[in-house]
């Protein structure tokens, strides 16, 4: 696949910093961090990612509340959101407010591969 | 209408001329006249028209002039005039009635409203026609009549002797019979002028004035006008179509006759015979009415009509000829044969309807290939009936419906239905070929729309997975019987995958369903499929191959165990002994023990030998455990002790030890090249050095093996605290954490295996809580910026009279306040401090008990080893920085605890 410019959104630096090395490692590129929901409809607009990783659970505004806000704006965003396992609910919501796919934490390289193959695949 | 009528159609334009005749023609014989002057002279021929149309606007004479000398002349008054006018001028329209025009036609012409205008005035005058010769015959009946009243008349003396005569035939005559002065005051009525005509009572309108017979004064004074030079002439006055009036106020139409009744003596009165008309005048309009429309319909209707005589066309309409593209009137006179491709055809058809005809029916149908004009074939459904059934000479009318399209789409409706048949039972057998092939597959195919129905076709392999058909039930109770989670999940993530129109977005919906579920003792793999009708499920046992996986994690499991049972052989055996104890005795030997003791003592087991990676000691203590829990406190030492012996320990136990011994040997501590005692034999070797110890008679050079002999059994208590490395790494990774190698800090001290064996073994407890509870998940931490890898360190140190251990985590550290509420809220009392809090029973801040944690007895049984060393145990709590649990166990001889 090629390399697809990335945004990460997450408001645990770990988790970002886990995310970074992860996507590195699958070859893509992480152009842009956000630590909020509210801070990634502005980051968005800045870099214009390929494709976004988004934590559900935030303060300020959930991952499903800034879903929502790119895709009324960019609704060719490509946006995977990030949950943990048992969370099945909230990624039907999500979904629904627009993203693409969907990850189960804890986050591994495979999964995360899979899903991007099936996001970036499909015809906006 | 036939052809034996002429129209003279008057114009100064050519081009209405050219458009009016071709509307026309063919229906009526056409003449034509540029102005109004030749228009005269052809009205005036001995042969002259029946219906004159004629143009208002004309170079010369105009058409108003030329239609008041029509009307002028008695030889051509009778004609229609209707006139053509270049547009709707209401003033112009007046004055062509004032001149006589019978009616009005506008341009732009259209045709069949000109042509049905003309039919309604050529059947007027006909019809006006008939009615004059009528009439006629019924006024020769009234002059006589008027002779006869004028002989009366005459034999006045001689009629009023015989007046009652008179009178009842007056009285009895069908006609209106009155008398009036010459001032016009009714003198004398008949009955059926009274009652019938006027509508009055008997004898009520003598007297009265005869205007009461008219609408108005004028119309009085006009009639009065009208007749009475007339009369005053000796002659008879009639009129027609005079408009009368009843005594309710209606009009009617009437004819009426007057008379003198003395000539000579105008003072005797008039009288006068009536006659309603208005129902006759009604039946002549509704009658010419009737004829226009006939013809109308004849002209334009949808089907040909054909009228013949002796298979001849006598008459045919305009959409015949379209049908079979002739001209109008082409087809007068000739034989019907044009419509056949041959003699032979002609003839047969021929034969046949008259045959048919004759033997009685009043119609016969047939469809029959006919011929164009132009040589091209159509297919005409034909109907013919006999003018009069009861003479056939008087012809046949034939109906032509062409039918070429309609039989056509009915060839290309049976064809289609034919192929739809073929395709039909090709899929049927398709579908069974498919069926078959999904029934041998091994793997169960279901579907099911939004509401989760099963549909009734499924493979057969689906029942024996499910264990019943599926048909008609709810797939969700179906694949998820135990679980109302993954049911509601179900239900949703479906709704959501049926409502979406993308495919990857419908299967991104049902990823989120359970994959996997349990079934009657089956292991089942789910796929989902998004198919046009719903969801498609493709079920797979995957029973065996879950067994597999089991079966290679016992493996790995049972290698574990034979590690342990190879590096920490004193714990492994100990262990061992200690369960042996424990079950040796039976049931009786509980029925003495408190609840809360054997809970413990289950509890602790269970860590143990999960720590030592046996495979179904824990399990099944687990299960007893959690049954025991179900049990109310009131209940009985010997349900409890038939609880926990409802297993068959000493099985369990073998069963499990036989993995070692498979792989080891029964004699495995032998093949370490190690000499081994038994506990009995170390034991009385160690009883033996310390007794020698004590006596005078061991020399110096022994005393130092004798006193290493007298504590043989003693084991190092850091190599002890080592073995939990493992098991917290094991905690970490189920709960996702993570925890670095585990420290051990002090001094190392020997300690005896029976007295320390408990508590060393209860430390499990501390160790799993400091992970479970204590160390953060790695987010937690980094946020709060520690090292993502928790430290659990182990600190030993001793004094001459007590030994000191401390077990530090560098978590978060107990939430005392959530404790206390807790303890609260279950009703339990809460102790007076923190370390007497977290041991109170039943207190745990896990929801779930699992197999590692959550029983919140853990630390009571701790404590417990620790005060049965005559010891303590404190904890310590610091927020945000970690729990510490710390050990003082005094120090005593008697223990072998000595420097290593």
């Amino acid at each position: 696949m090629s390399k697809l410019r990335v945004m990460v959104v997450d408001d645990s630096l770990l988790a970002i910093r886990k995310l970074e090395s992860l996507l590195t490692e699958l070859g893509h590129e992480v152009v842009k961090t956000a630590t909020s929901g509210a801070a990634a409809l502005e980051a968005y607009r800045q870099c214009k990612p390929d494709l976004v990783t988004m934590d559900i659970t935030m303060p300020e505004m959930d991952g499903i509340e800034a879903t929502r806000a790119i895709v009324a704006e960019f609704a060719d965003a490509r946006i995977i959101v990030v949950t943990s396992m048992g969370q099945e609910a909230m990624v039907r919501t999500a979904l629904k407010a627009g993203a693409k796919g969907y990850v189960l934490k804890p986050v591994r390289a495979d999964k995360v591969a899979e899903m991007i193959g099936k996001v970036a695949t499909a015809t906006p | 209408m036939t052809t034996s009528e002429t129209v003279l159609i008057v114009d100064g334009s050519p081009r209405n001329i050219e458009v009016l005749s071709a509307v026309l023609k063919g229906y009526f014989n056409l003449k034509v006249a540029g102005d109004g002057s030749r228009a005269l002279a052809l009205a005036g021929d001995a042969d002259k028209p029946d219906l004159i149309l004629l143009a208002v606007a004309m170079p010369g004479m105009s058409g108003h002039d030329v239609c008041r000398r029509l009307k002028a002349n008695e030889a051509t008054a009778g004609i229609p005039v209707i006139f053509v006018a270049a547009g709707a001028d209401v003033d112009e329209e007046a004055r062509g009635f004032d001149v006589g025009a019978a009616d009005y036609i506008h341009e732009p012409f259209s045709p069949p409203i000109v042509l049905a205008r003309v039919c309604t005035h050529l059947a007027l005058r006909k019809a006006r026609a008939d009615a004059e010769r009528t009439a006629g015959e019924s006024r020769v009946a009234r002059t006589q009549a008027a002779r006869a009243l004028d002989q009366l008349h005459k034999t006045k003396e001689a009629a009023e002797q015989s007046s009652k005569e008179l009178e009842t035939l007056l009285e009895n005559a069908w006609i209106g019979v009155f008398i009036i002065t010459p001032d016009r005051i009714i003198r004398r009525a008949n009955r059926h002028c009274e009652e019938v005509i006027y509508g009055w009572k008997r004898g009520e309108m003598i007297g009265k004035r005869s205007r009461i017979f008219y609408r108005s004064e004028e119309e009085f004074d006009e009639f009065g006008r009208n007749a009475y030079p007339h009369l005053a002439a000796g002659e008879r006055y009639l009129t027609r179509e005079a408009v009368f009036c009843r005594k309710d106020g209606t009009p009617f139409l009437a004819q009426a006759v007057g008379s003198l009744i003395d000539p000579s003596d105008p003072s005797r009165g008039t009288i006068w015979l009536v006659n309603d008309i208005t129902e006759r005048k009604a039946a002549e309009r509704r009658l010419s009415q009737a004829l226009a429309e006939v013809e109308i319909i004849f002209q334009y209707a949808s089907v040909g009509i054909l009228y013949v005589l002796d298979r001849n066309v006598v008459r045919v309409n305009k959409t015949f000829e379209a049908m079979f593209g002739y001209s109008s009137a082409e087809l007068i006179g000739r034989t019907t044969r044009f419509i056949y491709e041959s003699d032979a055809a002609y003839e047969a058809a021929g034969r046949e309807a008259q045959a048919a005809l004759a033997a009685g029916a009043s119609c016969y149908k047939v469809d029959t290939t006919a011929h164009r004009k132009d040589g091209s074939d159509l297919i005409c459904e034909l109907v013919g009936s006999l003018v009069d059934t009861k003479d056939p000479e008087k012809g046949a009318i034939w109906l032509f419906s062409d039918v070429t399209e309609l039989r056509h789409a009915q060839e290309q409706l049976r064809s289609a239905k034919e192929a739809a048949e073929r395709a039909t039972d090709a899929i049927r057998v398709k579908s069974e070929q498919v069926a078959s092939l999904l029934d041998n597959s091994g793997q169960g195919f279901l579907s099911f729309g939004g509401d989760l129905v099963v549909e009734p076709a499924y493979s057969r392999a689906c029942e024996l997975m499910l264990g019943r058909s599926p048909a008609g039930r709810a797939a969700d109770d179906l694949l998820f019987p135990s679980d109302p989670r993954a049911r509601r999940l179900m239900r949703d993530c479906v709704a959501d995958a049926i409502g979406e129109s993308n495919p990857g977005d419908k299967s991104m919906f049902l990823s989120l369903v359970p994959s996997e579920t349990r079934v009657g003792g089956r292991t089942l793999h789910i796929d989902y499929i998004p198919i046009e009708t719903g969801i498609m499920v493709v079920l797979s046992d995957v029973t065996d191959e879950r067994a597999l996986a089991q079966q290679v994690a016992r493996e790995s499991r049972r290698l574990e165990m034979i590690v342990a049972a190879v590096t920490d052989g004193g714990d492994f055996f100990s262990a061992i002994d200690e369960f042996r104890d424990f079950i040796k005795g039976g049931a009786a030997a509980l029925q003495s023990r408190t609840p809360a003791s054997v809970y413990r003592a289950i509890h602790t087991f269970k860590g143990t030998f999960n720590q030592l990676g046996f495979y179904h000691l824990p399990e099944e203590l687990h299960a007893v455990e959690t049954a025991l829990q179900a049990q109310s406190d009131e209940a009985g030492g010997e349900l409890l002790a038939a609880t926990v012996f409802a297993k068959n320990w000493t099985d369990l136990l073998d069963w499990d030890l036989r993995t070692v011994v498979d792989a080891l040997g029964a004699d495995f501590l032998a093949r370490r090249g190690v000499v081994t005692l038994s506990p009995e034999q170390a034991q009385r070797y160690e009883r033996l050095a310390a007794r020698l110890l004590r006596s005078n008679h061991v020399g110096e050079q022994d005393r130092d093996p004798l006193a290493e002999l007298s504590i043989i059994r003693a084991v190092s208590l850091r190599k002890e605290l080592g073995y939990y490395d493992r098991f917290i790494h094991r905690i970490a990774a189920a709960l996702d954490k993570d925890v670095g190698p585990l420290v051990l800090e002090g001094e190392d001290v020997r300690v005896n295996p029976d007295t320390f064996g408990p508590l060393l073994r209860s430390l499990g407890h501390v160790f799993r809580n400091a992970v479970d509870h204590g160390i953060e998940d790695p987010e937690t931490r980094f946020a709060a910026g520690k090292n993502e890898a928790g430290t659990i360190t182990c600190r030993i140190s001793r004094s001459s009279k007590t030994l000191r251990l401390e077990i530090a985590d560098d978590g978060g550290g107990i939430d005392e306040g959530a404790l206390r509420r807790r303890a609260a809220a279950l009703g339990v009392a809460g102790g007076a401090g923190l370390t007497e809090l977290v041991c109170v029973d039943g207190l745990s801040c896990r929801n779930e008990v699992t197999d590692l944690s959550g029983r919140g007895v853990g630390m009571a049984s701790v404590r417990a080893a620790a005060v049965k060393l005559g010891g303590d145990m404190q904890v310590i709590s610091r927020p945000g920085q970690g729990t510490s649990v710390k050990f003082e166990i005094p120090f005593c001889d008697d223990w072998k605890i000595r420097r290593f």
